[in-house]
């Protein structure tokens, strides 16, 4: 027997139903874990909670919570970088900042480090680990480097909605904020992006065509310009490498070391900015326990132990003149 | 404004549907023109440029259709059914020419949304469908409905986009009879239903496989080695992602009609489960293929068939393979003038043909009687791999890619295991879980013609007998049927928002 109209009425409204519940509890869930903090942030900024490798699922990537927290931040010395400075630095916040990005472009950089150059009072010294030259920028995909996403992408986009899950989790299993954003401190093992090795070797003959390019030239004179609007200093250095690399990777570091200490040289001349070039591609020359595999989490990230020798370095190289 | 996108089928689609019931039953004989207002609104919204080039495109092959039925049969019908011929095909060819020229990035969602304003949107299904209007005129297989009915017809707005195509024939009586037809609320609950599957087979299977396929084909695109299992792990999930976008559309279409009290041809029926390569051509694109069958195929067949030597059967045998071959041909380069797609198209032709031929001749050759279980499973596992090769033609930007995805599938123990992209591919666990159960989706479960019903809908297989004391697994208002959907709806709009906008593959063409 065909079923009765009444009865494909009832479908259709509980089918409408159970459409807006899910949907419903979808944007409750969202409004109420806010991860975006728009509930209390003029801002989009992520939630300053203890949730590690979600700081970096935003859909900027975590640029923008970096912006707003390097602008609010007083110390004196501001780390710049990609995953390599963010696991590799344990720093004080009221002296030293670290905004070490995952995965971050040249383009990336340049954004903190203006936000950095506009406060009352900028940073005396940035230190700057090259990131890997790539033809591709990763920040383009993310956005269009936009500040913000679309709103109903953040009030009821899939990522959001995974962040709200991850809070929820989170706060069930009793794992409460601590008033600092994850990327001030270092991430340790499990924060380490899988692959990234195989992203910085790079195509050598893509490597040098960026390193070349007029673009790239142009970055840097731009990071000399905001560091010369404080008559700053800028500490360039190319990361190092653990003992064991292969290698073609090692190979590669020596190109792309080779093509940032030109570009360095190029944009510090009559740059009112301080312009140091640092290499410490090797471990070995940094001394003390830096060659140790012990303190490497893969070829390219290094912990806290390795990040003090090359805060030393660069001390002494700055108390050249 | 895609059929996925939150503002169609939470806004557009729903308030048309609304004003079509209000108006039926405000005013007699209005269904038509509003339909029809509806679908121009649909179509100023999406791409308004093109409007104009549309309504002639529509008017001109409306007026010249109407000559040819009313012409005797004479050199004034046939240059006139020649002429309306050329004016369609013409203005395809320049748009396809012109879109396709532009440049050769590879087929990326960003590049069909780059260029997708450029071809007039929905010229292609359009197109077609005028044609078979022409033929049906030239033949007098069916009389011309009044000119509001017509273009309706042809840009009837849930299926403008993407089709499926609908032979004037099967369409004279829908729409000659629309004003008067009942529209119940059991049309509109199976209608809703079904486009709610369609628009779950699209954002949650396949938008969520191109995942896994995209930095695959990508990275051998920029000249990366795959290793053999990333290779086939990229074909399959292309081909997985390309057939749940595509039906998936054709879901959102049809069922978006049937709430219009309208039969849009079934377009895909279970491809994966064929055992012969021509039951591949009767599950997959069905409406196009249905279209070239009347339209290309059998022309050239007779043609061939009348002037090749030989004996009857060998005349036979040489005008199918030539027609098949010609036929799929032109399939490819309708889908774009790349070479990878018409040499796509070449390849499926001649796969077409020799498959029935050496299946004869290994029959000839074996004792007498099917082929047997061992036969059966080659045959399928054949045809699975001819899908992939078909899905790394379509998906490759260039020759070199394709060959490069060719030979690391033919080397399984070569280069690396994995490499960035394979990491990058795998990477998130849930695509990798959708693509397991969308495997078993396409070998095991019922497809939504089965699902809904669909028998009396053109270019459906015939209903198959009841088994006995079975009790089929179909849709039916039940509760746990509106729990199911209602939940898949949900999901599906959170993933309309996944911040990537995601145009249908077959958009491009």
């Amino acid at each position: 027997m065909p079923p009765s109209e009444p009865r494909f009425g009832r479908y259709l409204l509980a089918l409408a139903a159970v459409a807006a519940a899910a949907t419903g509890s979808v944007a409750m869930l969202n409004a109420a874990m806010d991860p975006y903090g728009l509930a209390r942030e003029r801002w989009y900024r992520l939630r300053p909670a203890a949730f590690a490798p979600l700081t970096d699922e935003t859909p900027d990537g975590g640029l923008t919570d970096r912006i707003h927290a390097v602008a609010r931040s007083t110390a004196p010395i501001l780390l710049l970088g990609t995953s390599r400075t963010m696991a590799g630095f344990a720093t004080d916040e009221a002296h030293m900042f670290n905004a070490g990005k995952q995965a971050a472009s040249l383009h990336e950089i340049e954004r903190i480090m203006a936000a950095a150059a506009s406060r009352p009072v900028p940073p005396r010294v940035y230190l700057l680990e090259a990131p890997p030259l790539r033809p591709d920028d990763p920040a383009a995909e993310r956005f269009g480097g936009a500040d913000r996403p679309p709103a109903v992408d953040l009030y009821l986009s899939p990522l959001t909605t995974r962040m709200s899950a991850r809070l929820a989790l989170n706060a069930w299993r009793g794992i409460g904020t601590t008033g600092r954003s994850d990327f001030q401190r270092p991430a340790g093992g499990g924060g380490i992006p899988a692959g990234a090795d195989r992203a910085m070797r790079g195509d050598a003959a893509a490597q040098g065509a960026v390193g070349r390019s007029a673009a790239f030239q142009a970055s840097f004179a731009r990071l000399a310009a905001l560091c010369a609007r404080s008559r700053a200093t800028l500490v360039v250095h190319e990361a190092p490498l653990s003992p064991r690399a292969p290698a073609d990777l090692a190979d590669a570091a020596r190109e792309r070391a080779a093509l940032v200490g030109a570009a360095v040289r190029r944009a510090s001349e009559g740059s009112a900015c301080r312009l140091v070039y640092l290499d410490v591609s090797e471990a070995r020359t940094l001394g003390g326990s830096a060659g140790d595999p012990a303190h490497w989490w893969d070829h390219l990230h290094f912990d806290p132990v390795v990040g003090a020798a090359i805060l030393e370095r660069a001390q002494r190289r700055l108390a050249r003149p | 404004m895609a059929y996925h996108a939150a503002g169609y089928f939470l806004g557009f689609l729903p308030a048309v549907l609304l004003l079509y019931l209000v108006v039926r039953r405000a005013a007699d004989g209005a269904a038509t023109w509003f339909l029809l207002l509806a679908s121009v609104a649909y179509y100023a919204l999406a791409d308004v440029g093109h409007l104009g080039l549309i309504a002639a495109a529509t008017t001109f092959t409306y007026l010249i259709g109407r000559k040819i039925h009313a012409a005797p049969r004479g050199p004034l019908r046939s240059l006139l059914f020649a002429g309306g011929l050329f004016g369609n095909i013409a203005l395809l060819a320049v748009w396809k020419l012109r879109f396709f020229g532009l440049g050769t990035g590879f087929l990326t969602t960003e590049t069909v949304l780059l260029t997708q304003g450029l071809l007039p949107l929905g010229l292609s299904y359009l197109t077609l469908q005028q044609i078979a209007f022409l033929f049906a005129m030239e033949k007098r297989a069916a009389k011309p409905l009044p000119f509001a009915s017509y273009a309706l017809y042809v840009s009837f707005f849930p299926h403008i986009m993407l089709g499926p195509i609908l032979r004037y024939e099967d369409a004279e009586e829908q729409y000659a009879t629309l004003d008067r037809r009942r529209v119940g609320i059991a049309i509109i609950a199976a209608g809703l239903s079904l486009f709610t599957v369609g628009l779950a087979k699209k954002l949650l299977v396949g938008d969520r496989l191109a995942v896994i396929a995209d930095p695959l084909f990508n990275a051998a695109a920029h000249g990366a080695t795959l290793s053999a299992a990333e290779a086939w792990l990229a074909a399959w999930a292309y081909t997985l992602q390309l057939y749940f976008d595509f039906s998936g559309y054709s879901d959102m279409a049809i069922g978006g009609a049937m709430l219009f009290g309208l039969r849009m041809p079934i377009n895909f029926f279970s491809p994966f489960k064929a055992r012969t390569a021509t039951d591949v051509f009767d599950r997959w694109h069905m409406s196009l293929v249905a279209f070239v069958r009347a339209y290309v195929f059998s022309p050239i067949f007779r043609a061939v068939r009348k002037r090749a030597p030989g004996t009857a059967a060998t005349r036979a045998t040489l005008a199918w393979a030539a027609a098949t071959i010609l036929s799929m041909t032109l399939v490819g380069w309708w889908h774009g003038s790349k070479a990878t797609l018409v040499l796509s198209g070449f390849l499926i032709g001649v796969v077409a043909v020799a498959f029935p031929l050496l299946a004869a001749r290994f029959r000839r050759g074996a004792a007498a009687g099917s082929p047997g279980r061992a036969g059966g499973i080659v045959a399928r596992a054949v045809l699975l791999l001819g899908f992939m090769v078909f899905g790394i033609f379509f998906r490759a930007d260039s020759l070199a890619a394709v060959g490069s995805m060719l030979a690391s599938m033919a080397m399984p123990f070569s280069g690396p295991a994995l490499t960035e992209a394979g990491a990058s591919a795998l990477a998130s666990g849930l695509e990798c879980l959708i693509l397991l159960a969308a495997t078993a989706i396409v070998f095991a479960a019922p497809n939504t013609c089965e699902l809904f019903g669909l028998w009396d809908h053109p270019g459906a297989p015939a209903r198959p007998p009841a088994v006995a004391g079975g009790r089929a697994f179909v849709w039916q208002p039940s509760l746990p049927w509106a729990a199911g959907l209602g939940v898949a709806a949900a999901a599906a709009l959170v993933f309309s928002f996944a911040g990537r906008e995601t145009a249908s593959i077959y958009a491009a063409f």
